[in-house]
């Protein structure tokens, strides 16, 4: 393709990865469509069984994704959402996303590639990943519909790790970390593991884990612990740089306002009833309603959770909890 | 291993570069969400372009898709 014409409005990176150290990528086109399921891989599947998708994709060199952003800026984020992960997230992503003029990035896998860059683009500085950051955000928040005012990111829950970069990229932007009572959260990661949780499916780098204290033999329940530590430890970083809001799963749905507000956004007259709707029914359950998880997992916990989480997650938790009382929802 | 290419691949192959370029073409070819009312169109529209290709090429060509989509987590 290389000097052919090339039209890629209303395309989308839908897929990154590295190559020597340069960010290759798979578009393919969108439309006019919003990103408006769940989450990105979920728009992604839609979007690609599309006989048009199937037949017309694009693999782009790193140059594209460059010159893409420098000629269409687009929308730049008006807020981050960080989490520890099963405490709210995609809820509250849902509830912006209801909201008009609106678009939520839910865990795009084109950012989670950019970001581990980190470990398969070791040459490149953060300076130069950082840049990289903010052309895939800029490629994947291009207006839709036209009418599109504010753009939210929801990152994944091991990137909250990853603030630097990304404040580096957009240091005006600002967050919320939503946490919950770490018992909670590992009972259910225990129970169901996203692959950041899994011993050995990600290297401790990303996750800020000591490689001195990782070992084959360790329990899952102290990894998941630990890396959960690390998030909590990471968002306490985060938060003395300032733009922060802490958000506690208990809190939910009412602290919404709350996040609204950090946003700068106000909920229209309309709101209540999409968010009935939304509460409704569980992005992650089809046809049950959201409803807070905490004795379904934290009653039953057995003693190897709790005792992981009291041993590696337990002071981070109390820390956000006092913080919350002044940065919190 | 080893596979011919049809005869028709070379006019798809640039059916499909010129349609990149093409916002206009891209909207006509988005339309069709019913994979057989695409093929036509695609059959039909690379034919008023000079470009021949029969069906079963870009049939063939949306089956490798669906196979490379299912392996995208395994290989890039």
């Amino acid at each position: 393709m290389s000097g052919a014409r090339l039209e890629l409005d209303g395309w989308i990176p839908y897929r990154a990865w590295w190559v020597d150290g340069a960010l290759t990528t798979d578009w393919a086109r969108l439309g006019a469509q919003p990103l408006d399921a769940a989450f990105f891989e979920h728009s992604v599947a839609r979007m690609l069984q599309a006989p048009f998708n199937q037949l017309f994709r694009y693999r782009a060199p790193e140059c594209v994704l460059r010159r893409r952003a420098a000629a269409h800026p687009g929308l730049q984020p008006s807020g981050f959402i960080f989490h520890m992960s099963r405490c709210g997230s995609t809820l509250v992503s849902r509830l912006l996303a209801s909201l008009a003029q609106t678009g939520v990035l839910s865990e795009a896998s084109p950012i989670d590639s950019v970001l581990q860059g980190v470990v398969q683009a070791p040459r490149l500085c953060a300076d130069e990943l950082a840049l990289r950051l903010g052309w895939t955000i800029t490629a994947l928040g291009q207006p839709r519909r036209g009418d599109e005012q504010r753009l939210f990111v929801k990152f994944d829950s091991w990137q909250m790790c990853a603030w630097p970069l990304i404040l580096k990229a957009f240091p005006q932007t600002p967050w919320i970390f939503l946490y919950r009572d770490p018992v909670e959260v590992l009972a259910s990661q225990i129970g169901h593991a996203g692959i950041q949780f899994t011993p050995g499916a990600m290297a401790p780098e990303l996750l800020g884990l000591d490689p001195a204290l990782l070992h084959p033999s360790m329990p899952m329940e102290d990894y998941a612990a630990q890396v959960l530590g690390s998030i909590c430890d990471a968002a306490l970083s985060c938060l003395a740089k300032g733009g922060g809001l802490l958000v506690n799963y208990d809190r939910l749905p009412g602290a919404f306002q709350a996040i609204a507000s950090h946003f700068g956004m106000r909920l229209d007259d309309d709101f209540p009833r999409r968010r009935e709707e939304i509460l409704a029914a569980d992005a992650k359950r089809n046809g049950v309603a959201f409803k807070p998880r905490a004795q379904i997992n934290g009653r039953r916990a057995p003693p190897a959770v709790s005792d992981a989480a009291e041993r590696w997650v337990a002071p981070l938790y109390g820390r956000l909890e006092r913080l919350a009382g002044g940065a919190g929802a | 291993m080893y596979k011919p290419r049809r005869m028709s691949d070379g006019d798809l192959d640039q059916f499909c570069a010129r349609v990149l370029g093409d916002g206009g073409l891209q909207a006509a070819l988005a339309e069709p969400m019913d994979p057989e009312a695409f093929v036509a169109l695609a059959v039909e529209t690379g034919r008023r372009a000079g470009l021949h290709f029969d069906a079963d090429a870009v049939r063939a060509r949306l089956r490798a898709s669906r196979e490379a989509f299912l392996l995208r987590w395994i290989a890039p």
